[in-house]
This record gives structure tokens, C-alpha cells and sequence, in this order.
């Protein structure tokens, strides 16, 4: 099963940092030029065209002669999600270090980006790397699972090729069966969903990031890897303080197999009303959530609550931006079971960015303690966490009778959740960047 | 202070590699080695990826095999989780390969059989819900038998 020996991503930098350097050293021979084309021919007899590619790219920037070319890829920028959030807020980051391109296969429009995440991306390009693979079989989703053997061709090696044009490749699409080329390059794991097959090449990245210890925990299991980073995704829900009401929130996407699990909290809404009538009396319960298509989840949840007219909830699907905004202003708690009664660790919530909103509102979050929630929330300082249904109503109980202990949590919540800030993310991610980059010579501008 | 014509032979350098690298006919040919790599040996002595293969290539009649997958109605990521463990194990060929004892590895043999356990028992859920349902509807028939035979009796 052994095979010929590959190098390692430290090794083949070290390779290319030296052929750079060597490169840039003949900037101002006289006989530079054709020495620099007889050295870039034996780089790439030894180590391969995209090496060649490689140091003279990587010795551009050391002499300052253009900026760095940054890739940001991700195969669902067509789609809102927290992952999406996560790479657009990153390439909005990456715009002050250099050139940033939106990498994508399917077509998709950065205003699009900007007008979802709140986010300047006006000087981002856009690439589409098409695969043929999927145009040909229609398919509607670009699933990474059809990817089961070396007998099979690699549909994604055309995005392997496309991350050769650029200086930093950044692969946010947790699809680690894209080779990077790029002489750096980044892997973001928002979870490490498959185990190492064929066409495993997240150990070739330049380096591995995480977004929450839960997931780091998954990758050291699963791959066998230790990340390199570890980056919290990007909140920025801060709203201005306002008069809170009775309100329980709940702001997770009506996923289709019920992941998020809406209808879980519906009936725990039901227990609480019928075991604490008193406590409960005008309280409501908010769910509010992204939906596409025709949602048979969506739909379980409607009719429960055709079934049970009296009971005061209000349902907010596809809410816009501020809708959403207000309903975190106004709720005075927040719900969040998604991993409840779950024994797959990928439906177990990764991180659980609207927890962290709802706690930069001042919402007391009650959530499952499991996943990467127990990063966010402090167990009886910021919120509460719950193992049980049992638990969380007996939690959920104890705060609607008690406004002094609400306001004591809120303030924790929301000091608490400012580590979580966009500024905060782009500061790390620039960081990390920052060493992957040569530093900018004179002559090099890198800001904008 | 970098001599304008290096910088430009650099630039000339970088397409004529670019190129060279865009007609490479594979990965490994551009990387300057080979890339992939077998991480998940045991999967592939024992055969895994030729079950998988066969798996991939009968799909259609796997899903078409299960009518009651068809039918719909189900409660939700059902189907999907029914859908996901046929493709992964579709049992005769789960059964052809637990049978390779002498190179099976254990670990994958053990997470395969309970995979299998598992998709046992889903197909038994279905099977009952599929009674259910077929009760439901022989009743429903009954019912609007009935009804029928009353609205004759009231135009007779």
C-alpha cells in the first residue's frame, strides 16, 4: 500500500521559499534573465511546472511587484449559510492584504454576498470553475459524497488547476478533495464531515483552520491532523439595548431533515405552558429561520401549530435582515436545542453563530451542552445549558419568574459575546494571512 | 532596485510555466509528485472501494428496488436516512463482503455489520409503518365503501 514519499507542505515551501529567494537575488544582475530561465527550467524538472509557477509568483511579491492574489473558493456562495458568512467575511478581511477572488462553480453574484452578510465586497472578483461532472448529471447540489474511489476521476481537480493562479489559496468549502497548488494556502474546517479516502488533500494546505474546539476535536479524531488555527467565526448582531419582552427566540434554518429541530422545542414550549401555567402567563414563544423549496420539515412545523391554535407562537420564516434584528432586540431569552438526543457529531451544532447573536442582544441563552456550545455560553454566568428537556424547562422556569437573575445573565451574555465580533475575526484571520505572505518590500503597496 | 527587464522576463517566465502546467494532463504531473494517497488502507485491502464502486453503479436500481421509499409521506430525513444507509450498504453486497473474513479488518468489518444492524432495523420501522399505512388505506376503503352504499340507499 506504501507509495513514493511526497513532500510535506513545510517541506515543499521551503523548497519554493528557496528557489524565490534565489530568483529575486538576480533582480539586478545583468545576465538576471536568462539565469532566472534556467533556474525556474530546473525547478520545474525537479519538483514539477506548478513549483515553477510557484517561485516566480512567490518572487514577484518579495521584490514588491505586484499584490498578492488571494482565492477565496467555496462551491455553495449561491446559498446563505453560516459557512458562506464565514468565507465572505474572511474575503472582506483579506481585501486590505490584496487582490481577493470569489472562487466558485456554480454562477453566483457578490452583491448577492454583500446584500446577505452585510459586508463590503465591491473590490472582490468573481470565478466560476465549472465541473463538468455535475452540469452533465443536473444535478441541483454539488454533492462532495459521489466522490467514493480512485477509479473514479477527481471532478474536482479542476479547482485544483484554477488555485494554481493565485499567490494564497483559501478553501472554504470544507472540500478536501481539492489539491492546492497555490504556493499558500488555507483549509477552513467547519467539520470534518467525511473520513481520509482517496483524494484526501487537507494535510497539503499550508494550514489547517478550525472554527470551534468541538471541531478541532473531530479533525485530531477523524484525520489525524492538529490544526494550525483556530478562528470563531464572525458575529455582528450587536444591536442597541432595548425594553426586553416575554419572549423566547429561537433563530436556526428550517433544515429539511429537521436538524435544528423546531418541533422539539415546540412541544418543550407546550410542557412548559401546561406544567407552569402561572410562569408562562404572556410569554411567547419566536421561531424565526431560512427555508427554500418545498420544506417537509417546514411543513410538520406548521401543521403542529394548526393543531394547536392557543398556543402563542410566531413563526418567521425567511424574515429579512432586520426583522430578525428586532425579534433578537425584543426577546428577553433564546432557545437552541440542535443537538438534543443527537448521537452523529456533524448534527450537533459546530459552533452556533445565532447563539452568539442572540447573546450580543442580551438574550439569556439556553442551549444544548454539547457541540461547541460551551464555548460560547458559560454555564450560570452567560446562560444555561441543558443535557435534558427536563432541564431546560426547569432552567427556562427559573428565569421567567425571576427578572433580577435575567437582567444578571443578559449583561454577562452580552459582554461575553464581543470575542465573537467581526473585527475580532478579521484581525485573527489578517494574522494568520500575514505569515503566509512574504512582507511587502518597498515599491510593494499592500493596503488599499 | 529590481532591473525592469528581469521583471519582465519574470512575467514572460510565468505564463510559459502557467501554460506548460495547463496542459499537464494530471495533478500529480503539475505538483512534480504523486499526490494521492492511499489514508484509509484497510478500506482498500479489504475491498471497500469495489464495493463501493458496485454500490455507485447500481444505484438506480436500489432506489428503485425499495418501493416504499417512493411513496412519501414520510416523517422528516427519513427517506434521506434511509436513502444514505441503502447506498452505503445495499445488504447483499454488505453480506458478500463481511463474508471475506481472512482480509477483512476488523474495525470496518464491526462498523459495517453494525451499519448493517442499523439499516435492518430502519427497514423494519418502514415495513411496519408500511402496514400501518396499508391498514389505514384498507379502512379508509372500507369507510368510503360505506359511504357510498349510504348515498345510494338515500337517492333510492
Amino acid at each position: 500500500m506504501s507509495e513514493a514519499p511526497t513532500l510535506g507542505a513545510t517541506d515543499r515551501e521551503a523548497l519554493l521559499e528557496a528557489g524565490a529567494a534565489e530568483l529575486a537575488s538576480l533582480r539586478a544582475e545583468p545576465d538576471g534573465a536568462s539565469r532566472a530561465g534556467r533556474l525556474v527550467a530546473g525547478l520545474a524538472a525537479h519538483a514539477g511546472s506548478g513549483a515553477a509557477c510557484n517561485a516566480i509568483d512567490r518572487c514577484q511579491l518579495l521584490l514588491g511587484l505586484r499584490r498578492p492574489r488571494i482565492a477565496v473558493y467555496d462551491h455553495t456562495w449561491h446559498f446563505i449559510g453560516g459557512a458562506q458568512k464565514y468565507g465572505a467575511t474572511l474575503a472582506e478581511a483579506l481585501l486590505r492584504l490584496g487582490d481577493v477572488t470569489l472562487v466558485g462553480n456554480r454562477p453566483f453574484a457578490a452583491a448577492d454576498l454583500q446584500s446577505w452578510y452585510r459586508l463590503d465586497l465591491g473590490a472582490c472578483a468573481t470565478r466560476v470553475v465549472p465541473l463538468p461532472y455535475y452540469e452533465e448529471r443536473g444535478d441541483d447540489y454539488i454533492d462532495p459524497a459521489r466522490i467514493v474511489s480512485r477509479a473514479m476521476e477527481n471532478p474536482f481537480h479542476a479547482v485544483s488547476r484554477a488555485s494554481l493562479d493565485y499567490d494564497l489559496f483559501v478553501n472554504n468549502s470544507m472540500l478536501e478533495m481539492v489539491c492546492p497548488l497555490a504556493s499558500r494556502s488555507l483549509f477552513i474546517t467547519h467539520f470534518p464531515e467525511r473520513r481520509p479516502r482517496s483524494y484526501f488533500y487537507a494535510d497539503r494546505y499550508s494550514r489547517v483552520v478550525c472554527n470551534s474546539r468541538y471541531t478541532r476535536d473531530w479533525i485530531v479524531k477523524r484525520w489525524g491532523l492538529e490544526p494550525h488555527a483556530h478562528v470563531y467565526p464572525p458575529v455582528d448582531m450587536s444591536g442597541e439595548p432595548a425594553e426586553k419582552e416575554p419572549l423566547i427566540l429561537s433563530v436556526a434554518r428550517f433544515d429539511p431533515g429537521g436538524n435544528k429541530q423546531q418541533l422539539d422545542m415546540l412541544r418543550a414550549f407546550l410542557l412548559l405552558r401546561r406544567s407552569r401555567p402561572e410562569a408562562c402567563r404572556g410569554w411567547k414563544l419566536a421561531l424565526a429561520g431560512g427555508s427554500h423549496g418545498d420544506n417537509p420539515y417546514l411543513l410538520q412545523v406548521q401543521d403542529f401549530l394548526r393543531g394547536h391554535p392557543a398556543l402563542p407562537v410566531e413563526l418567521h420564516v425567511n424574515a429579512p435582515h432586520d426583522e430578525v434584528a428586532g425579534l433578537y432586540r425584543r426577546a428577553a431569552l433564546f432557545w437552541h436545542l440542535c443537538g438534543l438526543g443527537q448521537d452523529d457529531p456533524a448534527r450537533v451544532e459546530h459552533f452556533g453563530m445565532t447563539v452568539a447573536e442572540a447573546m450580543q442582544n442580551g438574550c439569556v441563552p439556553l442551549v444544548f451542552a454539547g457541540g461547541g456550545m460551551p464555548e460560547i455560553v458559560a454555564d450560570g454566568r452567560s446562560g444555561f445549558l441543558f443535557a435534558s428537556v427536563s432541564s431546560l424547562l426547569e432552567q427556562t422556569a427559573r428565569l421567567l419568574r425571576d427578572p433580577g437573575l435575567r437582567a444578571s445573565l443578559a449583561g454577562a451574555a452580552r459582554r461575553e459575546s464581543r470575542r465573537f465580533g467581526k473585527e475580532a475575526f478579521a484581525e485573527r484571520v489578517r494574522a494568520l494571512v500575514t505569515e503566509l505572505l512574504p512582507p511587502p518590500s518597498a515599491g510593494h503597496a499592500p493596503g488599499r | 532596485m529590481t532591473d525592469p527587464r528581469f521583471a519582465a522576463a519574470l512575467e514572460e517566465l510565468r505564463r510559459e510555466y502557467g501554460r506548460q502546467a495547463a496542459a499537464q494532463p494530471d495533478i500529480d504531473a503539475i505538483a512534480g509528485e504523486k499526490v494521492d494517497r492511499d489514508l484509509a488502507p484497510d478500506y482498500w485491502t479489504y475491498d471497500g472501494a469495489d464495493l463501493e464502486n458496485e454500490m455507485w453503479s447500481r444505484m438506480p436500481e436500489l432506489e428503485s428496488g425499495l418501493d416504499i421509499l417512493s411513496l412519501g409521506g414520510w416523517p422528516g430525513g427519513l427517506r434521506a436516512k434511509l436513502r444514505h444507509l441503502l447506498l452505503r450498504l445495499a445488504g447483499p453486497l454488505v453480506r458478500a463482503a463481511l463474508a471475506r473474513q481472512d482480509t477483512c479488518n476488523r474495525r470496518v468489518q464491526r462498523q459495517l455489520f453494525l451499519d448493517f444492524l442499523a439499516y435492518k432495523r430502519m427497514r423494519q420501522r418502514l415495513q411496519l409503518l408500511e402496514a400501518d399505512r396499508r391498514e389505514l388505506l384498507a379502512r379508509l376503503d372500507i369507510v368510503e365503501a360505506l359511504l357510498a352504499a349510504r348515498e345510494e340507499d338515500r337517492h333510492e
